[in-house]
């Protein structure tokens, strides 16, 4: 009978239901009665057929941080587009290799850019509807970069003033 | 703008959390009390019932248990959820008042 429920609200909920059965059952009762099946089902039917209930005020908020994601993901991009013939004025006199090597990160922003933004805004449709993925897939989108700067930044040498 | 007038449900529900959290057996048995053994609340019935009113945040849970291996929620209403029941206690109030006074008229008339 807990079978008819939404996995979901069965993963939930279904300890519950189960304990209050159980509570409710006569004495050497073994089986659900019919009418409490027939209540159970009719249980089931409502929370299928229920419209979806607005999410949670978490999930607004995260859904505002991921929108948030792709406006930044979009000023850094137009950016870079922007200031790409600037940044080759000053960068090309100084040699082909460090040219080059901006050059390569001018062009992944470029490419890469529009597709972050609407992976941004993917998964912040995704979290809005509830799937849990989306979250996971955030955290692991805000983690990487947090994890590289941390790095990078470890691995910097420290800015000391130099003895004159 | 009018407030949608409660299921018989949902206000002895909430009626049974008014003095404290209780857990969904506890809930039934409070009902059945309160009703003098009209309404008898199953757990098809009552888990949606208390999903819409979490969802609706005029109850929230208490605390959680292991009881015999199994989760056991306790519920409680909320403040929403005490001014919500008040203000329909306040409506039924006054709507059986208005009825009995006017049964009480026509039965002087009658006579």
């Amino acid at each position: 009978m807990l079978a008819c429920y939404p996995k979901a609200y069965r993963r939930d909920n279904g300890d519950e239901i189960l304990g209050v059965l159980m509570a409710t059952a006569r004495e050497g009762q073994r089986r659900v009665g019919l009418a409490e099946s027939a209540d159970l089902v009719r249980g089931a039917l409502r929370m299928r057929l229920r419209p979806p209930s607005p999410p949670p005020r978490s999930v607004f908020t995260a859904v505002r941080l991921m929108c948030a994601g792709a406006a930044v993901e979009l000023a850094a991009w137009i950016t870079i587009v922007v200031t790409a013939g600037s940044v080759k004025s000053a960068m090309a006199p100084r040699g082909p290799a460090q040219w080059h090597a901006v050059l390569v990160h001018l062009v992944a922003v470029e490419v890469f850019g529009p597709i972050a933004i609407v992976v941004w805004l993917w998964m912040a449709w995704a979290n809005g509807r509830g799937h849990e993925w989306a979250r996971l897939l955030f955290m692991s989108f805000f983690a990487s970069p947090l994890r590289a700067c941390s790095a990078g930044w470890a691995r910097a040498p420290p800015c000391t003033p130099q003895p004159t | 703008m009018s407030i949608r007038a409660m299921q018989e449900a949902t206000f002895l529900i909430l009626t049974a959390l008014a003095d404290g959290s209780q857990h969904g057996y506890g809930i039934i048995t409070e009902v059945r009390e309160i009703s003098g053994g009209r309404v008898r609340l199953r757990a098809g019935t009552l888990y949606p019932d208390l999903d819409r009113l979490r969802t609706d945040e005029l109850i929230g849970v208490d605390r959680e248990e292991i009881v015999e291996g199994r989760l056991r929620r306790y519920y409680r209403l909320t403040p929403a959820g005490t001014k919500r029941l008040a203000a329909e206690a306040a409506r039924l109030h006054a709507n059986a008042t208005a009825a009995l006074v006017r049964l009480n008229l026509a039965g002087g008339m009658a006579t």
